[in-house]
């Protein structure tokens, strides 16, 4: 048997060996479970349900061009309402969000023939949520109104044909940073 | 030399990082949602009047009412009608009225005309003499339905033969205007 055999054999062996005794090799173990639970993320959605324009008659109007209802078409004296129920999700206990309305109405009437009141949007208390910073209390249905007043006093044939457009208005709801921790706000460690 | 270079290629590698750190500001961004309001597009009515036909042009009403003879009353008439493009929902609500009836001028009150408003189907010729008069009837006009109009010119039987042979340029006007509605 050459050497190199002789080494071969030995190494076998000696892996049996531990192999065979290994679990005499146990020492004393414990397992703990870290109960350290799951982080959950939370959430921020704005869903809008279809708005409504009514007319001065209370009078539901359509305003859309895509479908196959006749548009309403609005005349002096008329004052046309519209309302739109959203719904608001923040959850998070650290969630703050800011509400804002993007873009405003543009309109080719004359401008001292109408008054154009922007989206708004309120609570069910009446509180204007328009850039407020809304927490998960604030979570809930919420409503968008605005108001388009042709004026009685239009003469001649002023702003015939003229349009204001509403469609481009979208709502954003946008998560604010957290304030920076300061060393008042970082609770005291308990003795 | 060789420092040299090594510390022109570590300034080189800091601005780019600087750079790229400069670029992403975006990803500091927190969560942000949008919502569409599909409020839709308000549109003015087009006010759109015709009159026999035609649109409404402003000015005296182009009405040929012929050869009055004395005591012998000459019938013309015209339609009005409200082609608005509202719907039935609007509170759209048109009258029309005629300026300049009764004595013509520079006729000494011998020449009148007068108008009475009628269904369409109503021949002129047929009223009876006291639907005509010198106050302007205010047809309510209601969307696709024409209105009729009818004008009576007469001359006096006694008309003073200096007045007769004129030719008269209308000076009647027609008014179609926006009324609040009846609530």
């Amino acid at each position: 048997m050459n050497k190199m055999a002789k080494g071969a054999l030995a190494i076998g062996i000696g892996s049996a060996m531990l192999l065979g005794g290994g679990g005499t090799l146990a020492v004393w173990n414990q397992t703990q479970a870290a109960n350290a639970g799951q982080i959950q993320a939370g959430d921020l959605e704005l869903t809008t349900q279809p708005g409504v324009w009514t007319n001065a008659y209370g009078t539901v109007v359509d305003l859309d061009p895509t479908n196959t209802v006749a548009d309403y078409k609005v005349v002096p004296g008329d004052v046309l309402t519209y309302s739109q129920k959203m719904n608001v999700r923040l959850t998070g206990d650290l969630m703050q969000a800011k509400l804002s309305i993007q873009n405003v109405p543009t309109s080719t009437f004359v401008a001292q023939n109408v008054t154009i009141d922007n989206v708004v949007v309120k609570d069910a208390a009446g509180a204007n949520l328009q850039n407020a910073i809304l927490k998960p209390v604030n979570s809930g249905e919420v409503t968008a109104s605005a108001k388009f007043t042709f004026k009685q006093d239009t003469d001649l044939r002023s702003s015939v044909a003229a349009l204001a457009d509403f469609k481009n208005i979208s709502y954003k709801l946008d998560q604010q940073a957290l304030p920076p921790v300061t060393p008042a706000a970082t609770p005291a460690p308990t003795k | 030399m060789k420092s040299l270079r090594a510390l022109k290629a570590a300034g080189l590698i800091l601005s780019a990082v600087v750079l790229g750190l400069m670029t992403v500001q975006g990803s500091y961004a927190l969560w942000n949602t949008t919502a569409p309001s599909n409020a839709g597009t308000i549109q003015a009515a087009d006010f759109n009047i015709l009159v026999n036909g035609s649109p409404m042009t402003p000015g005296p009403l182009a009405v040929n009412i012929g050869d009055v003879a004395k005591g012998q009353p000459r019938y013309q008439f015209i339609t009005v009608e409200n082609a608005v493009n509202v719907t039935d929902s609007s509170p759209l609500r048109l009258q029309a009225s005629l300026v300049g009836l009764g004595p013509v001028k520079d006729f000494a009150g011998y020449l009148t005309v007068t108008a009475a408003a009628v269904p369409i189907s109503t021949a002129c010729e047929l009223l009876a003499a006291n639907q005509y008069t010198s106050v302007s009837p205010a047809p309510v006009l209601t969307k696709g339905a024409p209105q009729k109009i009818c004008l009576k010119a007469e001359l006096n039987p006694n008309t003073p033969t200096a007045y007769l042979g004129r030719n008269i340029a209308s000076t009647i006007t027609l008014t179609v205007a926006q009324t609040a509605p009846a609530k």
